[in-house]
């Protein structure tokens, strides 16, 4: 299959500009010869449509884009024959949060809570569908005028656990490991949950210019945040204020029960934040402590090396006594 | 004279139409040729999807193969399978790198045994195993290279939280998947009536390593016994592919090393 380029005719569409281009597909800005309108249009790289665990992520985004019907959602258009493997979707005018972030590195309160808070309406929507996004991070929402904001990318394959793969599609299975939930990490599927972790690592980001978990590879990275505790927004940022920290604590629960329940309950939280009570955590007076796997290792085989030490000092207690 | 006999068997298990498994051996046709080089059990099992994991496991077994032929005599085993598992590592990559324009993932698993006089050498990357049955006993003598293996590990994951995990099939180490693998490589000294087993995901995945045990045993017919273990693992589960590969050691010899060279011990 030859590649589409600027210029080209596919079915109906004509391809104007290239928009994006990623490892996986190029995504155009088209028109629709029938009806005139704009649209984007999805291709996959000629070498990725014999790719299964791709061509499933595909036709998955393409389902749900179909089924949901929000304007925070951007839609897929369903069409009749095409010649080839490719998606259609409406054409929407915005940056994505990611491009909006590396310019301005921290968004101010106000706008980050603005945003969160059409995030969690989206996500209050596609979970009362029993659709749970999985993959939620900035490169995967646009933000249009007011903040409003549209997700996009609904791609994790939903039986990925069945095949196996190299440690280099680990995003394209679980999540991406920045803003993967704890769960995930253990190797669950995850649930809505999952959706609202996420957005609390969002959040943190907007306000801190940062994500809270760090490490040198996607492995320690992910493995972090089940061991560490991340550094206080307020630390990062002085000015976030005690209760937006607090919401963010709630959203990055480790457990997903001690978590919100719902994006209505995280929504509320934003909206209401002078009634948010504030609670003395330990996670504010221990994040310092870091502990890596290793260290778990190292003072386990030093209590093994203090044994004979141990029993040589005792032996000599009894030794001096008799 | 080190003495074996083997049998092996793969299988595409119940659901999937084609076999990405591969197993490659190499006897030596000679006693020399025994002393020289020894024998080579490999097992490979690709990852890819459509026909890419085929030529991956393909590639890796058969350069890995040619390789240990080609040798230097008397070259030691760790150092050669090292060797030879890196090469077959850069075979896999550059097969998916010229496969089309901008390369395609293929990846492959391998577990090579390699056998001179009283010693086995065992190297491997990837999820693929190799057992050491003894006296009614099977352990284990590779690690898994998987995520959640790494993660329980690290103490980050209980056994029971990794058996369910949708990720216990991620792997960490492949061959293909970069310029250079890191390959885990151990020595074993094997004594009469060992038996040295090799085998992919798709039969330690549905197969408990007591029933290894209960159809390898001392006097029974290998043949037999690998068609069993296959059959049952495919009865359990079979939506994967089955492959084994078991070597048992009739005679050793046994040697000790002097300045680098072995001298036989009586």
């Amino acid at each position: 299959m030859l590649s589409v380029q600027a210029g080209d005719q596919l079915d109906h569409y004509s391809i104007d500009t290239l928009v994006a281009r990623s490892g996986m597909a190029s995504i155009f800005r088209g028109t629709d010869l029938r009806t005139g309108r704009q649209v984007a249009i999805k291709i996959p790289h000629p070498e990725m449509e014999s790719d299964p665990l791709f061509f499933d992520r595909f036709r998955r985004e393409e389902e749900i884009g179909k089924t949901l019907d929000h304007p925070g959602v951007m839609k897929v258009i369903g069409d009749e024959d095409r010649s080839r493997l490719y998606m259609v979707m409406e054409w929407v005018d915005g940056r994505l949060l990611r491009e909006i972030m590396s310019d301005l590195g921290k968004l101010p309160a106000e706008r980050a809570t603005r945003i969160a808070m059409h995030i969690c309406q989206v996500l209050e929507y596609i979970h009362k569908h029993g659709i749970v996004h999985r993959d939620l991070k900035p490169d995967n929402i646009m933000v249009g005028d007011g903040d409003c904001v549209k997700l996009i990318d609904f791609g994790i394959a939903a039986k990925s656990g069945s095949r196996r793969l190299t440690f280099t599609k680990l995003s394209q299975v679980m999540g991406t490991a920045e803003y993967i939930s704890p769960e995930q990490v253990k190797g669950k599927r995850g649930d809505a949950r999952s959706d609202l972790y996420a957005l609390g690592i969002m959040l943190y980001e907007m306000l801190t210019g940062q994500t809270p978990f760090s490490g040198a590879n996607a492995f320690l990275i992910m493995n972090d945040r089940l061991l560490n505790n991340p550094v206080p927004p307020r630390e990062v940022e002085p000015s976030v204020s005690p209760q937006l920290q607090e919401i963010i604590y709630r959203a990055l629960e480790r457990d997903p029960k001690s978590r919100y329940g719902s994006a209505h309950e995280f929504a509320w939280d934003l909206e209401h934040q002078d009634q948010v009570g504030v609670a003395d955590r330990l996670e504010l007076r221990d994040w310092k402590q870091r502990r890596t796997p290793w260290a778990r290792r190292v003072l386990f085989y030093a209590m093994l090396a203090l044994i004979p030490v141990v029993i040589f000092g005792l032996l000599l207690l009894v030794a001096k006594h008799t | 004279m080190l003495d074996l006999e083997f049998a092996q068997l793969s299988d595409p298990g119940r659901v999937r139409g084609h076999n990405e498994d591969y197993l490659g051996t190499v006897v030596p046709a000679t006693a020399t040729e025994a002393r020289t080089h020894g024998w080579l059990f490999a097992l490979a099992d690709g990852v890819g999807g459509q026909e890419r994991g085929e030529v991956a496991s393909r590639t890796a077994i058969e350069s890995v193969l040619s390789g240990f032929r080609d040798a230097p005599r008397g070259e030691p085993l760790s150092a050669l399978l090292s060797r030879l598992l890196q090469s077959a590592n850069g075979r896999v990559l550059d097969a998916g790198m010229s496969a089309a324009a901008g390369g395609v993932n293929m990846a492959t698993t391998m577990v090579a045994c390699a056998l001179r006089f009283d010693r086995a050498v065992v190297a491997h990357a990837g999820d693929s195993r190799c057992y050491l049955i003894r006296k009614g006993q099977a352990s284990v003598l590779t690690r898994d290279h998987t995520l959640v293996n790494e993660q329980v590990r690290l103490g980050i994951l209980s056994a029971k939280e990794a058996s369910t995990a949708v990720t216990k099939h991620l792997l960490t180490r492949s061959l293909g998947t970069n310029m250079s693998v890191n390959v885990d490589i151990g020595e074993h000294q094997v004594f009469p009536g060992d038996v040295l087993m090799l085998c992919s995901d798709g039969l330690h995945g549905a197969v408990e390593a007591n029933d290894f045990t209960r159809f390898l045993t001392p006097g029974c017919d290998l043949e037999l016994a690998v068609r069993d273990l296959v059959y049952l693992a495919s009865h359990n589960d079979g939506s994967d592919n089955i492959s084994v590969l078991a070597a048992r050691v009739r005679n050793v010899e046994c040697v000790g090393m002097y300045r680098g060279r072995p001298y036989k011990l009586r």
